[in-house]
């Protein structure tokens, strides 16, 4: 078969793998945290329900043609994610474009989707999609600091933005991983995953109360099931990412979803525990503890 | 050759036969006769000089000196006499309308005068020297009385007080010296000074004289009565004691100054402090009048200060007097004739000259002229002055003179401001007549004229390319004439055969520069056509400033960048002027740029006194003062690249500029300052603090710059403003990048700077549309604008896409180097800083597409069109140049590679068959990128398209608003004060600092200028006090 069909077949099938494992998290996820809260909870096959019925609807409200055209770089970001990720260590199929870029090409990529969307958005009009963008936009700018500081300590220390030589560099025992061998800048990241997770304290983005549901306020029917259906992937792949970076990557689809979902587990505990943070101060904590345990990661670093 | 007793005894006759004349027209008649004469009498003794040394004496009633009079006519002497008897001429046809009134006397006292003068300049004789001044000062206060109003004889009776206390030491002085030599014949005095030298006999009458000159000369602080003289006296009347009184007070300097030689040091300091003090305390004038004052003794000082130091200059002593003294007079004569049309004197009343062009063109010239910028005489003459200085590495004067040229720019500047942009049209007196037309249209034409010989005195102007002299020039003269759409086809014509042209003859960096200098000068140009009319004074200088870009690549050496440097000033400057309310803004930029001039100039003065070359590989050759000349060489760039702190010039002046000169001066222009930056580093190399990279330091200076311009643009409503910040921040980038001094980190700094000329011209482009068509620049009173103006939509969107670095368009490119480079520097801290910065990006480019083009469309736009096509047209070039860089980064990172591993051969990129950059960290491939991104969008948007079931439009108010009812697009549009909790968290990021520290260093120069000027109280018993003081601590210091 043809290289390039091959791998974009594989591609799908990971986007697949992917969206299944995702919509059970968050059905879990959704499950325990009521649990906590003291209720019963939905059930937690609720998301696959919740996007065959959007996907489903007959009918859909547009506001225009970037409008129209957010939901689709969303989810275009999620899979483009997907796309350039290696996701399972040694396996030539789930490697998939990994080729065309290393770790910053991944980092940069992020910003596609969440830039879409946020443009798709605003062209409803909805202010509290615009607040909610602002508020967004804001509270990433802070915790992006410490995590690329945090990032360059840890590519400084492997001398290579190639992801795959990372999670390499990894093998042979839990005690290679970074989160052992760099632990400040292992804490540094997992602390700034909080917030790139969004979920209480760091979760006034989307702010279920005050602005309901934040930037895709408008958003309905079939628009609503791509955002979902991104919503299933990107968590789960910055939980790969960080997978790969801090926990040596995973050599096999059980256990890439083990260490990811534990991974993914931290913010969960944390968003039961803590109220949530106004956008100011969800910015200024990000540039106390979060920014000083990364220069002190640089610094380390610096001055092997 | 006349003889030159003929100059004194003839205008001497005329007076006593004048005086007895009843009917005035003939006396004048008779005076305008003379006059010519007078012009070529002196020209014909000029010409009749055979070389420098040669003197022609003559002497009355058959005796020889020391008994005659002896004069003596040289060079100088007769080159004193052509501009006399020119001035002259010039004053008294021009004068006509105020002589009128004042009949027989006024003509008699004004040929007394010229005799006077005439006697001063050809004295060869102490004694005779001390009666002709008597004389000429005498005429002159009768010249000022008869302005007739008190405050002119109040002046006028000062000045007779000063002259008879200096007419009193001057005789003493010479009564010593009689007695001491036996002679007053000047050559037999030096003789017998020379051989006495330090004796305290000699020294006394000396130390007389001197303080005599000082107050001749009007040196600070014993000018006061001259000030005065100047504010009050008839502005015509002015103009004769500015250039007729100043040149013969300075030929009398000439002669004395041999007598001086122990002084030389006290004279040029009291010369250059009054050049310094003066130009200082000018800055806070009113009257117009009074500056010019002050302008023309700081003036005369600077030559005064050039004829003491003779003998460092050798034969180009010469070149840089006439240089100077052309354009000080020419010059002064422009402004105090143009002073007499005035009805008041502060300084906006002088906006009348905007009613008629030559009376522009003239004013603007002498502006200019004195500022010393290029092309006049005066710009060669400084640059002579200071490239002289710094062979015998007098520093201290170096130092002394640009500060003193700083200050004046500072005042012309701001006045020139004033007067183009002030409101109204002030009144005046004048009336076009075809004779005063032809006076300032001689008078301004002179002054270019004069450049146009004066260059070939200078070694290094040779190589002066002058065709796009030529150019500009015609610009001007057909300005009036030819409608936009002639002179813009004609002007993009030029610049796209001058790059096709050049372009093949050049490789490397220059190519680089050239590209986006000629490229982009030749698209900038296209939405011209918009703009209806004739345009005026526009096409000129934009010609001038991209010519003088490309003149910076041209260069081999110092002087043509300086030039070309000075050139671009000037044309950027007149250009962002024309914006509406850019009086201010572009004041702060001319400031910056002049004073980053002077920077540079200081450097090439540190450089040339070590490696005796001004050329640009000379630089590596620098050891001593490697530092100070890397360090003001990159201060003088960073001004154009604003760069921290020297910023604050560019949001205001990029903002308020036109809307097709904002992508001019922001997307094009700035990349002359990295330009220079880049031929700095190339040939000083990396240089070293105490075994510490200089370039760690500039690195944070890069990533510093980059933060701030970026946060402060999210926190901006005005859209063009927000654009001037990101410049800022986008050019930190590229400043940073250029400091790691490796292959990849110049890759990335070169990248980062094509891409931001690349989509800085379209978002200025797009935002200048909008902007002609919402008539406002505030983002909060726009929104929703993707209806109406869809394709400069389209634009914003993939700009700032490229801008934000985000995959798979150019940005990323730049990032990915940049990270790559940092990793590979090890400077990890300030890659954190920058890599924030980037995200910081993100705030304001979306809060810049949010708040125009998305949300809620405001009533009076409802029926808005789309930007003018001639804006449109350059966007979508430049876009289908983003597209085709995404897609095949190699075509543009592969060349500059290429020339760069010539440099920095380490760590290259490795590029692969197909497309893929390796690094020794990572890999790229943008096409890969570029084709995955595509897929998917197309696979999702299909799938999109395949399940949406039936999609129908809604209306803008049709939201899900919580049991709200949105009440007017004002209230609903999110945009005003849009990150208003980012500046909550982070206020003390806001503060602005740097604008602090620039506000209190002129409050302080303010301040200082203020205390000084208090000296100048009027009262002539402290202006009498000061010249006491002066004698008294001369006499202390040396005896």
């Amino acid at each position: 078969m043809n290289f390039y069909v091959e791998k974009v077949l594989y591609v799908l099938l990971s986007v697949l793998i992917l969206v299944a494992y995702g919509l059970l998290t968050r059905g879990i996820v959704a499950k325990i945290t009521a649990r906590v809260g003291g209720r019963y909870g939905m059930r937690f096959y609720q998301p696959y329900i919740d996007i065959v019925k959007n996907y489903a609807k007959q009918t859909s409200i547009s506001h225009g043609v970037m409008f129209w055209l957010g939901p689709v770089f969303r989810l275009s970001g999620g899979i483009g994610l997907v796309t350039f990720m290696p996701i399972i260590l040694g396996s030539v199929h789930f490697s998939n474009f990994s080729f065309a870029g290393d770790m910053l090409l991944i980092m940069y990529f992020m910003f596609f989707g969440t830039l879409g969307m946020a443009l798709g958005a605003g062209q409803s009009g909805h202010p509290y999609a615009a607040m909610g963008i602002s508020r967004g936009l804001a509270q990433t700018t802070a915790f992006e600091l410490p995590m690329n500081l945090a990032l360059i300590a840890i590519i400084a220390q492997y001398q290579t933005l190639s992801l795959t030589d990372i999670v390499m560099a990894q093998q042979g025992g839990f005690q290679h991983w970074t989160l052992f061998t760099n632990p400040i800048a292992s804490i540094t990241l997992i602390l700034t995953y909080l917030g790139a997770m969004g979920r209480s304290p760091f979760d006034v983005v989307l702010a279920p109360q005050e602005i309901p549901i934040g930037p895709p306020t408008e958003y309905q029917s079939t628009f609503l099931g791509l955002l979902q259906t991104n919503r299933a992937i990107f968590p789960t792949i910055k939980g790969v990412l960080f997978v790969n970076i801090l926990a040596g990557g995973a050599s096999s689809w059980g256990e890439l979803f083990t260490k990811v979902f534990i991974l993914n587990f931290i913010p969960v505990i944390i968003a039961v525990v803590y109220p949530r943070y106004r956008v100011d101060q969800s910015i200024r904590w990000f540039l106390k503890l979060p920014l000083a345990l990364g220069i002190l990661a640089i610094l380390l670093v610096s001055f092997k | 050759m006349v003889n030159a007793l003929l100059f004194v005894a003839v205008p001497l006759g005329l007076a006593f036969l004048v005086s007895t004349f009843k009917n005035v027209k003939l006396s004048c008649k008779f005076i305008v006769l003379f006059l010519l004469a007078f012009v070529y009498a002196s020209f014909s003794s000029f010409f009749a000089i055979g070389g420098f040394s040669e003197i022609f004496m003559f002497s009355t009633a058959g005796f020889k000196p020391p008994l005659s009079i002896a004069f003596g006519m040289s060079y100088v002497e007769a080159f004193a006499l052509i501009l006399v008897s020119v001035m002259s001429f010039l004053f008294f046809t021009f004068s006509k309308k105020y002589r009128d009134g004042l009949g027989v006397k006024f003509n008699t006292i004004f040929l007394i005068f010229i005799a006077g003068i005439n006697g001063l300049i050809l004295t060869q004789d102490l004694f005779n020297l001390f009666i002709f001044n008597e004389i000429a000062l005498i005429a002159l206060v009768g010249l000022v009385f008869s302005k007739n109003t008190f405050s002119s004889y109040s002046s006028a009776f000062k000045f007779m007080i000063i002259s008879s206390l200096t007419a009193g030491l001057f005789l003493i002085a010479i009564t010593f010296i009689y007695n001491l030599t036996g002679s007053l014949y000047l050559k037999d005095i030096l003789q017998f000074i020379t051989m006495n030298d330090y004796k305290v006999s000699v020294l006394i009458p000396l130390i007389l004289l001197f303080s005599v000159i000082i107050v001749e000369l009007k040196a600070f602080p014993v000018n006061g009565w001259a000030l005065d003289l100047y504010e009050t006296a008839n502005p015509l009347v002015s103009m004769l004691i500015s250039t007729v009184l100043g040149i013969s007070s300075l030929v009398v300097l000439y002669k004395l100054t041999p007598m001086f030689s122990n002084f030389s040091f006290v004279l040029s300091v009291t010369f250059l402090g009054t050049f310094v003090i003066s130009n200082l305390i000018a800055i806070k004038q009113k009257s117009i009048l009074r500056l010019l004052g002050y302008s023309s003794i700081a003036y005369l000082s600077l030559v005064s200060f050039l004829i003491v130091n003779k003998s460092l200059f050798g034969e180009q002593f010469y070149f840089i007097a006439i240089g100077l003294l052309i354009t000080h007079v020419l010059s002064k004569t422009i402004l105090f004739f143009l002073s007499s049309y005035l009805k008041n004197k502060d300084l906006k009343s002088m906006s009348f000259v905007r009613q008629n062009k030559i009376l522009l063109f003239a004013f603007s010239v002498a502006i200019f002229a004195l500022i010393g910028l290029p092309p006049f005489p005066s710009f060669f003459a400084k640059w002579e002055l200071i490239y002289t200085l710094s062979v015998s590495s007098s520093f201290v004067w170096i130092g002394l003179i640009l500060l003193g040229s700083l200050f004046e720019a500072v005042y012309l500047f701001k006045w020139f401001g004033e007067i183009i942009k002030s409101k109204d049209i002030s009144e005046s007196t004048f009336v076009s007549k075809i004779f005063n037309m032809i006076v300032f249209a001689i008078l301004g034409g002179a002054l270019i004229a004069a450049s146009y010989f004066l260059k070939d005195y200078i070694s290094f102007a040779s190589g002066l390319y002058y065709i796009p002299m030529y150019i500009i020039l015609g610009f001007v003269l057909f300005d009036a004439v030819l409608p936009v759409i002639i002179k813009n086809t004609v002007a993009i014509g030029l610049m796209a055969y001058y790059a096709y042209q050049l372009l093949p003859t050049l490789s490397g960096y220059k190519f680089f520069f050239a590209i986006i200098f000629l490229i982009g000068g030749t698209i900038s140009l296209i939405p011209g056509y918009y703009y209806k009319g004739k345009r005026e004074g526009f096409y000129p200088f934009v010609m001038m400033m991209f010519f003088a870009l490309v003149g910076l690549i041209t260069s081999i050496h110092f002087f043509d960048f300086f030039y070309n440097w000075e050139l671009m000033t000037l044309g950027s400057y007149i250009l962002i002027l024309r914006g509406k309310k850019a009086k201010p803004h572009a004041y702060s930029y001319a400031l910056f740029s002049i004073f980053g001039a002077y920077l540079m100039l200081f450097a090439i003065a540190l450089m040339n006194s070590e490696t005796l070359s001004i050329a640009f590989n000379a630089l590596s050759s620098v050891k001593i003062n490697s530092l100070s000349v890397y360090l003001l060489l990159f201060m003088a760039f960073m001004t154009k690249t604003a760069s921290v702190p020297f910023h604050i010039w560019l949001p205001g002046a990029h903002s308020e500029a036109e809307s097709d000169v904002s992508p001019m001066v922001s997307a094009i222009l700035l990349k002359a300052g990295l330009l220079g930056i880049v031929i700095l580093m190339l040939n000083a190399g990396d240089q070293k603090v105490y075994g510490f990279s200089l370039n760690y330091i500039l690195s944070w200076v890069g990533v510093i710059t980059a933060l701030s311009g970026n946060l402060i643009a999210a926190m901006q409503n005005d859209a063009k403003r927000l654009l001037a910040y990101s410049s800022i921040g986008q050019l930190g980038y590229a400043l940073f990048a250029l400091t790691f001094m490796t292959h990849l980190g110049w890759l990335a700094g070169l990248a980062m700077a094509f891409n931001h000329f690349l989509f800085k011209s379209i978002l200025f482009w797009t935002i200048g549309g909008v902007y002609l068509r919402t008539k406002t620049k505030n983002m909060y009173e726009m929104g929703g604008l993707i209806s109406r103006m869809p394709l400069s939509f389209i634009s914003v969107l993939i700009s700032i896409i490229a801008v934000s670095g985000v995959p798979p368009l150019t940005g990323f490119a730049g990032k990915w180097l940049m990270f790559t480079a940092v990793i590979e520097k090890g400077w990890y801290l300030q890659g954190a800083v920058a890599a924030f910065a980037g995200i910081i990006g993100f705030l304001y480019l979306f809060r810049l597409i949010h708040s125009i083009f998305l949300g809620q469309l405001k009533d009076e736009h409802r029926t808005i069109k789309e930007a003018p096509v001639s804006f449109i047209l350059p966007q979508y070039i430049f876009l289908a140049g983003i597209m085709l860089f995404s897609t095949y980064p190699g075509m543009i990172l592969r060349p500059i590679g290429k020339f760069l591993t010539k440099y920095f051969p380490n760590n290259a990129l490795v590029w692969g068959e197909s497309g893929t950059a390796t690094s020794f960290l990572g890999y790229w491939n943008g096409s890969m990128v570029m084709w995955a991104t595509m897929a998917i969008f197309g696979f999702v948007f299909i799938w999109l398209w395949l399940t949406k079931g039936k999609t129908q439009k809604v209306k803008q108010f049709n939201i899900v608003f919580s049991a709200e009812r949105p009440h007017r697009p004002e209230t609903t549009h999110y945009a005003y004060n849009f990150f208003v909790h980012y500046k909550r968290a982070l206020g003390f990021m806001f503060v602005p600092y740097v604008q602090n520290f620039w506000n209190s260093l002129t409050g302080f120069y303010n301040m200082s200028a203020d205390l000084i000027r208090k000296i100048y109280n009027g009262n002539i018993q402290a202006y009498l006090m000061y010249i006491i003081g002066v004698v008294a601590f001369v006499y202390w210091i040396l005896v």
